[in-house]
C-alpha cells in the first residue's frame, strides 16, 4: 500500500511553488549576506527547512561574494575531487540534502566549508608551523548568534 | 659516510650516493657568479619560436594548461613542488631523498611541474664534463599561477604544498641554496633531529613572532631552520662569502635574538665557502670576528645570553673530505663566543640539551612545529611520523560550523546496510 496519501494536483502545485519560494528567499538572503551557509545547512535539517535540501551546492557557492561561474566551477571540481565523487554523478545531484546525509560523517560538509573558506587561504594559526593549531571560528560565514549544532553530526 | 646508518629509506639517493655539492667539484667553473643555466618552459618555447633550438619530446609532451590539470590531480606532483618551494633549490636526487618520490627518469612528476610552468630546471655549467652526467637542478618559477593553483587545491593540499606561506621564490643563489638543502638533508639523515625546514619557513616573523619589535617591516629569513626533539629551534645562516653588509646582517640577528624573551631560538652561521676559494679561511675568520664582537658588544647582550645563542660552524669541520663525516657532526658541534676575550670561542653540541638548555614556558606548545610538520609535504618524509593536527576542524571552524562528531561503528554498519555510503 502506498504510504503517501494522494493529494489533489492543485495542492501539490501550491506546495511546489511554496518550496521554490523558500529556496529563492534563502538564496537571495545569502546573496545579500543576511544569512550564511551555516544557517542554511542547519535549517535544511529541520522539517520546515525540507525544501532547502533540493538546493544545488553550486547555487549555494554562487552566493559567495565575488564568486562567478568560473570560480564556482573550479570549487565544484575541487569538492568532487576531495570527496571522490564519481564522474557519472552530475553536479545537480549534489544538493544540500546530499551534503547533510549523515552517512558521510560530515565529510561532505567539511569539503564545502573547505571551498567556502578558500578566498584567500591562510595558515591555520599565526606563526604556523611554529605555533599550535587551534581551530577558532572566524565568524566570516557564520551569521547567526545561535550555534549551528543541530545538523548531521551523529 | 657510507658506513653511517642513514635514516633516508631510499638508499640509492642517501647522502653517500648523492653528488657532494661541496667537495664534488660541481662549481669548478664558478666564475662571475654564473654556474647554472636555468630554463622555464616559456623561455624555451620562445627560443624555439625564434629558431634557436628545439625542445625535446618530453618537454613538448604537454601544453601548460593540460600539465596544470594533471599536476592538480597527481599527489606526487604536489609533494615534489612542495619540496622545491620549501628548499628553494634542489637537485633531482635531493628531491627524491626528501620526498621518497622517483626522479625524472622514472616519473613524470618533475616534467609535469615544469610543463605547467610552476618550476624552472637548471643545468650546471661545468666546462670539464658533459652536462648529462651532472644532476639537474630545480627551483620555483616566480611567474607560476599560484592563485589558480590555490583555488584548485583542498585546504590540506594547499597547506601541505605552501606550508601556509604565500608563493615566493626566495633568494636564488644556486650554490648557497643547494648546500643549505644538502646540509639539512644530512642532518635529517644522520642526526637525532626533530625536523628540518627550508628557507620559506625561515622568515623572521615566523621565527620571532609578529609582535617582536624588529619584525614590523623585515623581509629577513634564515636559510634553514632545524628543530630539536624538545622544540628548540636552530636557525641556519649559510655564509659562502663576506659581503659589505655582513656586519649589519650579524648585528640584526644579534639584536633580534637579544629581544627574544622566549629564548627558544639560536642562530648558527655555517661557513660554506668554496674549498678552493682564494684567501683560504678568510670567510670563517671574518665571520667569527664579527660574531664575537656583536654578541659581546654590550652588557645587555650578555644579560640576554646572546653569546650562548649565536654560534659558528664550518662545513669542512663537519665533512672534512669527500664522503667523510666527522663525529662532531652527529651532535652538531659548533663554537660559541662565550669564553673570555683571550679564548673567546668554546665548543658545544647543538643537540645536547645540557650544553644548550631549553626551558619553554609551555613545553607542549614548544613541540608544535614537530606536530605541524606532519602536514607539510616538503620536509624529509621519514621525519613525518604522525597525522598532524586536525585540519577538518580548522576549515569547519572558519566556516562557522561545529566539528563533526565521529559516527559510531555500529551506527555506520546500520546505515551502510540501508545503502552504500558516500565519503
Amino acid at each position: 500500500m502506498n504510504p503517501i496519501a494522494p493529494m489533489p494536483i492543485g495542492e501539490l502545485n501550491s506546495a511546489l511553488a511554496a518550496s521554490r519560494r523558500v529556496r529563492a528567499e534563502w538564496l537571495l538572503s545569502m546573496d545579500a549576506g543576511v544569512l550564511g551557509v551555516a544557517e542554511l545547512v542547519s535549517h535544511a535539517t529541520t522539517e520546515a527547512g525540507a525544501p532547502l535540501r533540493a538546493l544545488h551546492i553550486a547555487e549555494v557557492l554562487r552566493t559567495q561574494p565575488g564568486w562567478g561561474r568560473r570560480r564556482t566551477r573550479v570549487a565544484m571540481e575541487t569538492l568532487r575531487r576531495r570527496l571522490g565523487v564519481p564522474e557519472t554523478t552530475p553536479n545537480h545531484r549534489l544538493t544540500v540534502g546530499w551534503l547533510t546525509d549523515r552517512r558521510s560523517s560530515g565529510n561532505r560538509l567539511t569539503a564545502l566549508c573547505d571551498q567556502l573558506t578558500s578566498d584567500p587561504r591562510s595558515a591555520p594559526s599565526a606563526g604556523f608551523p611554529f605555533t599550535p593549531v587551534v581551530p577558532l571560528p572566524s565568524g566570516r560565514l557564520y551569521q547567526s548568534s545561535s550555534p549551528a549544532d543541530t545538523f548531521e553530526t551523529s | 659516510m657510507s658506513s653511517l646508518t642513514s635514516a633516508c629509506p631510499t638508499p640509492e639517493v642517501d647522502a653517500a650516493h648523492r653528488v657532494d655539492p661541496y667537495w664534488g667539484g660541481l662549481w669548478a667553473s664558478h666564475v662571475g657568479g654564473v654556474a647554472v643555466a636555468w630554463a622555464s618552459r616559456s623561455s624555451l618555447r620562445r627560443a624555439e619560436q625564434h629558431g634557436l633550438g628545439r625542445m625535446r619530446a618530453l618537454e613538448r609532451r604537454w601544453e601548460p594548461e593540460e600539465a596544470f590539470d594533471l599536476v592538480v590531480a597527481k599527489p606526487g606532483c604536489l609533494i615534489q613542488l612542495a619540496a622545491i618551494n620549501l628548499w628553494r633549490t634542489a637537485t633531482g636526487p635531493q628531491l627524491t631523498a626528501i620526498t621518497g618520490r622517483k626522479g625524472r627518469n622514472t616519473s613524470t612528476d618533475l616534467p609535469l611541474l615544469w610543463a605547467a610552468e610552476l618550476i624552472q630546471k637548471g643545468t650546471i655549467v661545468n666546462g670539464a664534463f658533459s652536462t648529462s652526467s651532472l644532476p639537474k637542478l630545480y627551483r620555483p618559477d616566480l611567474r607560476a599561477r599560484a592563485v589558480d593553483l590555490e583555488h584548485r587545491l583542498t585546504y590540506p593540499e594547499w597547506l601541505g604544498l605552501s606550508a601556509g606561506q604565500p608563493w615566493s621564490v626566495g633568494s636564488q643563489f644556486d650554490r648557497h641554496n643547494l648546500l643549505t638543502t644538502e646540509l639539512s638533508i644530512r642532518v635529517a639523515e644522520f642526526c637525532p633531529i626533530g625536523q628540518v625546514f627550508g628557507e620559506s619557513l625561515g622568515a623572521w616573523p615566523l621565527l620571532f613572532g609578529p609582535d617582536h619589535p624588529l619584525m614590523k617591516t623585515t623581509k629577513r629569513a634564515a636559510d634553514a631552520v632545524w628543530v630539536r626533539p624538545d622544540g628548540f629551534r636552530i636557525a641556519i645562516e649559510a655564509t659562502a662569502s663576506i659581503s659589505s653588509v655582513m656586519k649589519e646582517k650579524v648585528a640584526r640577528w644579534v639584536s633580534a635574538i637579544a629581544a627574544d624573551e622566549s629564548k627558544s631560538l639560536m642562530v648558527v652561521f655555517v661557513d660554506v665557502s668554496a674549498p678552493d676559494k682564494h684567501g683560504g679561511d678568510r670567510v670563517g675568520t671574518i665571520t667569527r670576528k664579527i660574531l664575537a664582537e656583536e654578541a659581546n658588544s654590550s652588557m645587555d647582550m650578555k644579560l640576554a645570553k646572546v653569546p650562548e645563542r649565536v654560534a659558528f660552524a664550518r662545513w669542512r669541520d663537519w665533512f672534512p673530505a669527500p664522503g667523510m663525516v666527522d663525529p662532531a657532526f652527529l651532535g652538531l658541534r659548533v663554537e660559541l663566543p662565550t669564553g673570555p676575550p683571550a679564548a673567546r670561542w668554546e665548543r658545544a653540541d647543538l643537540l645536547d640539551p645540557y650544553a644548550i638548555p631549553f626551558n619553554p614556558a609551555d613545553p607542549i606548545a614548544a613541540l608544535a612545529p614537530l606536530d605541524n610538520a606532519n602536514l607539510l609535504y616538503g620536509v624529509p618524509h621519514w621525519l613525518r611520523t604522525g597525522p598532524g593536527p586536525d585540519l577538518d576542524a580548522v576549515v569547519r571552524a572558519r566556516a562557522g560550523v561545529p566539528p563533526a562528531t565521529p559516527i559510531s561503528p555500529a551506527r555506520r554498519a546500520h546505515l551502510a546496510a540501508i545503502r552504500p555510503t558516500g565519503r
